[in-house]
Order: C-alpha cells, then structure tokens, then sequence
C-alpha cells in the first residue's frame, strides 16, 4: 500500500530526512516513535503529499505518487499537530463542507453520522471556536476519517483527547485497520501505541532505527531501541 | 472545479455573515478615512471638488485593501487542511474571487455616498456610466487581490507583504477608475470610453491569468 | 563566461569615451545630454533583464528537469533587473533635473519604470519570504509572470493619463545621427555584457551558497544532529 525508498528530505542546513525506507501493507498500523527532531512530522508531511522529497520516491496504492495527483488526496487521511477545522462554523458544517470538497454521496446524513461517532452530536450546532482543544480534536478525527481513506496518517493524535476520546480513536484506527486500510501513527504514547500498533518503527536523526512487528519484538528490545533514541543524540 | 468554488464560497460566506469579521472593520476604516480626509484637506471648503474622484477611491482601494487582505486569514486559520483536499487551486481561487467582488461591491455602496455626504460634493449625474466605472475599478481590484494574497497565503509576514504587491500592481487600475470618474464629472468627456475600455481589460485579463497559472500551485 | 567577464571592460572605455568625447554636443541640450547615453543603454538593459525573468519564470513552470538551476538564474536576472532599474532611474532623474528643471516629471517611460521597480522588488520580497524552495520557485515564478503581463498595462495607462494632462516636457525632437547612434549601440552592448556577466555571477554565488549549506549539513550530520 505505502512503499517509501530512500525518502530524503533537507530543509536549509538541516538533513532531517536521510534516507528512510520502509513498506506498509494493508491491514497493518504502524506506530512511529522518535525524539523530537527525528524527523516524524516531516516524513508524514511527505507522505501526505504536502511537501515533495529533496531526493527518493514514493509509491502509493502501487503507483508512483506525485504532488499534483487529486485522485490520490482523496485516498488519504491526515491529521496533523492542528486539526485543520474552520473556527468560525459549526461542527456539523465543518463535516459538511469537508464531505462536499470530497465529493460524498448523502452529505448531511453522513455528516451526522460522522458526529455521532466521535461524541460531537450534541454540540453540532455550536461554533467549534467554543469548542474544547480535545473535542476540536475529535472534530478533526471525524474529518479525517469521513471520507473512507485507505491510509490513515496522524500525528500526535492522542494529543489533548481524555481517556475515553483515546479510547475511541485506538478503536476507531482498529478498526480501519481490521477493515483492509493502512495506519502510521506519530506518538510519544508509548503504551497505547504499542497496543494499536501491528508494527513499531523508530526515528532516530533522520534515519530507521529499527523497524519490526511487535509480535517479533521482545519488550526488552524495545525498551532498549527507544532509549537510544531519545537517549542519545535528541535535542538535550 | 466550479462546484467546489461554490462550496468553498460558501463556507467563507456563512463565515462572514455569521462573525462580520472582514466587512465591518473594512467599512469602518473607510468611513474614517472619509472624516480625515475632511480634516486634513478642510472639508467645508469648495476646494475638494477637483480632488473628489482621487480622495473616493483612494478610500475605496485602501479600506478594500484591509477585506481582500483578511480574506485568506481563515484559511491560514485551519491550517494545511484545504490544501490537501482534492481540490484544483483554481477553486480556491475563484472561490475567493467571488467573495472579494462581493465584499468590495459592498463597501464601494457603503463608501461612495458617504464620501459625497462628508465631502459634500455630489455624484456624477450619469448614473449609469458611474455605477459601470464602480464596478469594473472594484472587480479589477479584487482580482488582483484575490491573485496576490493566494501567491502570499504561505509566507511569512503574509499582512505586510500583500500590500507591497497589491498597490503597485493595481496602479493601471487605479488611474482608470480615477480618470474615468473625472471624465464623468466633465474633465476630458472624450475619454470616458477609453478608461472603461483599459479597467475591463484589466479585470479580464487578471481574472483569466491566475485561473490558468495557479494549476501549477497543486504541485507543490 | 569567464573570458565574456573581460570583455566588458573595454566595451566601457570605448562607450565612454564615444559618449563623452567623441559624439558632438547637441545644440539645444547642452552637454547634460550625454548621460543619455548611459541612461538608454541601462534602461534597454533593463527590460530585457526583465524579459529573461518571464522566460525563465516560465521555463521553471513548464520544464520538468534543471528548475533548480533555472530558478537561480530567474531570480538572479530579476536582481540584475532591478539593479538596472534603479540605475536608469537615478541617471534620467539627475537628466530630467539639468534638462527640464524637476527630478520627477511623471513622464510615462520614467513612471513605468518606477512601477516596474516595485513590482520587482515585490518579486525579492516574496522569495525572502517563502521558506520552502519547491515552493518558492513554483510561487515566485507565477508571481513573475503575471507581473510581467502587468508592465505593458501600467505604460498604457501613464501615457493616456500624461496625454491628458498639459505636457509641459515634450520629448526634445532628437534626430539620431549615424554617429550617435554607434555610440547608443556600444554602451548598450557594454552594459548588456555587464548584466549578462552580474547574473551568471551572481547565479553562480547561489550555487555555492547551497553547496557550502550541503557541506554543513553533512558536518552536522557526522556530528550527529
């Protein structure tokens, strides 16, 4: 589904991608651990087309992915350190215009729908600027997950969800995943991470530290591979 | 394309209906303009005649200016996300366009009578011509509004930048609609036509130029 | 280039040295004229600085391969451009002073050039202002080529609004003598060399500027950060 070669990305004096591969087949979630710095948000930025890579390529969905291709936006769902939702409109027109720009049949049922899931339908009618940073953030969840993405790509995103928002974004990515689609998950939730995940990848500068499913990865391994790379070499 | 631009138009729309974020600070600010206008050039007196068409859409350009600035503030706002969506630049584009027409033809209606009240001096009597001359001067200014704060969207200092842009670029614009409203006060009647002629072709040809160049910004 | 570099400097003495010495006064402009001679030179210069801007600006958008390079040169002919600007600007004010007693005369070729001045300088400052270099150079170049479009529009609309107003300055009727118009052609090509010479220069600074910022990013990257 998602195959990255030799991805590298320099941004001024700075190499924060040097050369990054990896694969992510249907079905798998893949947890992305690292020191701040390492390059996580960058190589999600990449992968969600928002920037081109300063050298490497990129396949998804089995075809060579290039900035301009509309087709393949619609494909992916990402959810980034902001969660990319109009202040000024309600939570239900916000799913409303997100399902039309994205071409959805059954706009409003859908939309509806969309915020029941995530806990919003009480509040559909309020202007998401009195919303709570935790139900903005199930706000962006919905609108990520709306239109049926097969790669799922979020950053941070348990980030100011209480514990059962957590809850219900770990269920939400399971089932994605049981569902054929794909996952990659930035975090520094190291516990819920590692008991969504299928997959556990660590950023260290830059580069792959270690990449493997956590079936194969005794929790001694772990522990040791995650210390290295927030122990040595991340920002003091 | 153009069902997307709809959506999006009306997205900003509701948004400015509901919180009146761009219109009302934008007409404020030209209304004051109007009154200082009258301070510094001593308002009572007959003297303002000549300078009318130039003090009006000064006034009309500058308090346009702060609404066609503020327009792409929301979508700096909700951050990355209407980038990524399958959408074509253009919509957004046209999309913007629209409101900007919208929100300038607004602010013209508000300003020009206030102008002719505060200043005291009165409209053109060739209604018609001069409601022409208002829209094909505000139309033009929103194109290249709309051109140049999707150019500025992205960068830093976008507020400071867009008017370094923005002016110069809308002088041609800005000698037309001035001509042409001194022509229809009278001065050199003959050039009426010509002024339109340059302000249609402007608008014309900036509306049409960013449409197909901004195909290239889905690239990146 | 390295040996196009030498060339402009003769080009210069001798355009010097026709435009000064060699051509004759004219009779009813004194000896002020003869900063019309730089003054053209630069100015022709100039919008053909401009010129190689659109062309590259458009090169960046349609081609696939070499934008990097491209881009540099766009926006090293934009400085350049600039440069020349600024120059016929200050010769035909310092011209315009001596001849018809003002510094500015909203005449249409000077005010489109003060226009075109600001519309490029609005080109630096929106690079300076983009962080990302893909983008950069997708935006910048978009920028360029609707400016570009913009230029023709300003000196139409100037010239309808001079001819509106009562010309005080009118053009001095000057008849191009052969002799004049060899010393017109030298200082055009001397300036034209220099500006060809300051681009490639000023691309090639570019280039070493991302190399030297490559070695740093390699050091720091041994460096393990």
């Amino acid at each position: 589904m998602l195959e990255a070669r030799d991805l590298r990305l320099q941004l001024g004096d700075r190499r924060v991608l040097r050369g990054v591969s990896f694969t992510l087949g249907a079905g798998r979630c893949l947890a992305l651990f690292g020191a701040n710095g390492a390059g996580k948000t960058s190589l999600l930025s990449l992968l969600s087309l928002q920037r081109t890579p300063t050298a490497g390529s990129l396949s998804l969905f089995g075809g060579e992915a290039a900035v301009d291709d509309l087709a393949l936006r619609r494909r992916l769902g990402y959810l980034g350190h902001d969660p990319g939702v109009f202040l000024g409109l309600t939570g239900y027109e916000n799913l409303l215009l997100h399902a039309r720009l994205y071409r959805l049949q059954d706009v409003k049922e859908r939309a509806v729908e969309e915020l029941r899931r995530v806990g919003l339908a009480p509040f559909r009618h309020t202007l998401v600027r009195s919303y709570s940073a935790g139900m903005r953030q199930r706000l962006g969840l919905a609108r990520t997950l709306m239109h049926r993405p097969e790669l799922l790509l979020l950053d941070e995103p348990h980030q100011s969800l209480d514990r059962r928002g957590q809850e219900l974004l770990d269920r939400l990515v399971r089932e994605h995943c049981a569902a054929g689609g794909a996952a990659l998950l930035a975090t520094h939730e190291t516990e819920r991470a590692l008991g969504l995940a299928t997959d556990v990848m660590v950023l260290s500068r830059g580069r792959v530290s270690y990449m493997a499913p956590i079936a194969d990865t005794p929790r001694a391994t772990f522990e040791q591979v995650l210390g290295e790379a927030l122990g040595g070499g991340g920002l003091c | 394309m153009l069902r997307a631009a709809v959506w999006l138009f009306w997205k900003d729309l509701s948004l400015e209906l509901r919180g009146r974020e761009l219109l009302l600070p934008a007409a404020i600010f030209g209304l004051i303009i109007a009154m200082l206008y009258g301070f510094a050039f001593d308002g009572g007196q007959q003297v303002l005649r000549p300078m009318f068409p130039g003090l009006l859409w000064l006034g009309i350009f500058f308090s346009s200016f702060l609404a066609v600035g503020r327009a792409f503030g929301v979508e700096a706002e909700a951050g990355q996300q209407l980038l990524m969506a399958p959408i074509d630049r253009g919509a957004i584009f046209l999309s913007k366009l629209a409101l900007n027409i919208l929100l300038t033809l607004v602010l013209t209606a508000v300003l020009t009578p206030a102008f002719s009240l505060l200043l005291g001096v009165a409209l053109p009597h060739a209604t018609w011509l001069f409601l022409w001359t208002l829209v094909l001067g505000v139309v033009g200014f929103a194109a290249a509004g709309s051109a140049m704060g999707a150019l500025t969207v992205q960068t830093r200092l976008r507020e400071l930048l867009l008017p370094a842009l923005l002016l110069p670029f809308t002088s041609p614009l800005l000698l037309g609609a001035v001509n042409a409203t001194n022509a229809l006060y009278g001065k050199n009647p003959s050039q009426l036509g010509s002024w339109l002629w340059l302000m249609a072709a402007f608008d014309g040809i900036f509306t049409l130029v960013p449409l197909l160049l901004f195909e290239y910004l889905t690239e990146v | 280039m390295r040996y196009v570099r030498w060339l402009s400097l003769p080009l210069w003495v001798v355009g010097l040295y026709l435009a000064l010495i060699w051509v004759p006064d004219v009779r009813a402009l004194g000896v002020s004229y003869r900063i019309f001679y730089i003054h053209l030179g630069m100015a022709w210069t100039a919008l053909l600085a401009m010129t190689a801007n659109f062309v590259l600006s458009l090169l960046v958008l349609m081609r696939r391969k070499g934008k990097m390079e491209t881009d540099r040169f766009a926006q090293a002919s934009a400085e350049v451009g600039i440069l020349m600007t600024t120059a016929t600007l200050a010769s035909g004010m310092l011209w315009a002073r001596v001849a018809w007693g003002a510094f500015w005369t909203w005449d249409p070729r000077l005010t489109t050039t003060a226009i075109m001045w600001f519309l490029y300088i609005g080109y630096l400052l929106l690079r300076q202002a983009m962080d990302d270099e893909t983008k950069r150079r997708v935006y910048s170049a978009v920028y360029a080529l609707i400016i570009f479009v913009d230029v023709p529009i300003v000196y139409l609309s100037v010239r309808w609004w001079r001819s509106i107003h009562p010309v005080v300055f009118t053009d001095t009727g000057m008849n191009i003598t052969p002799q004049m118009f060899i010393a017109v052609m030298v200082f055009f090509f001397a300036t034209l060399v220099l500006a060809l010479d300051l681009i490639y220069l000023r691309a090639f600074q570019d280039k070493v500027r991302q190399e030297l910022q490559e070695r740093r990013a390699r050091r720091l990257g041994r460096l393990g950060y």
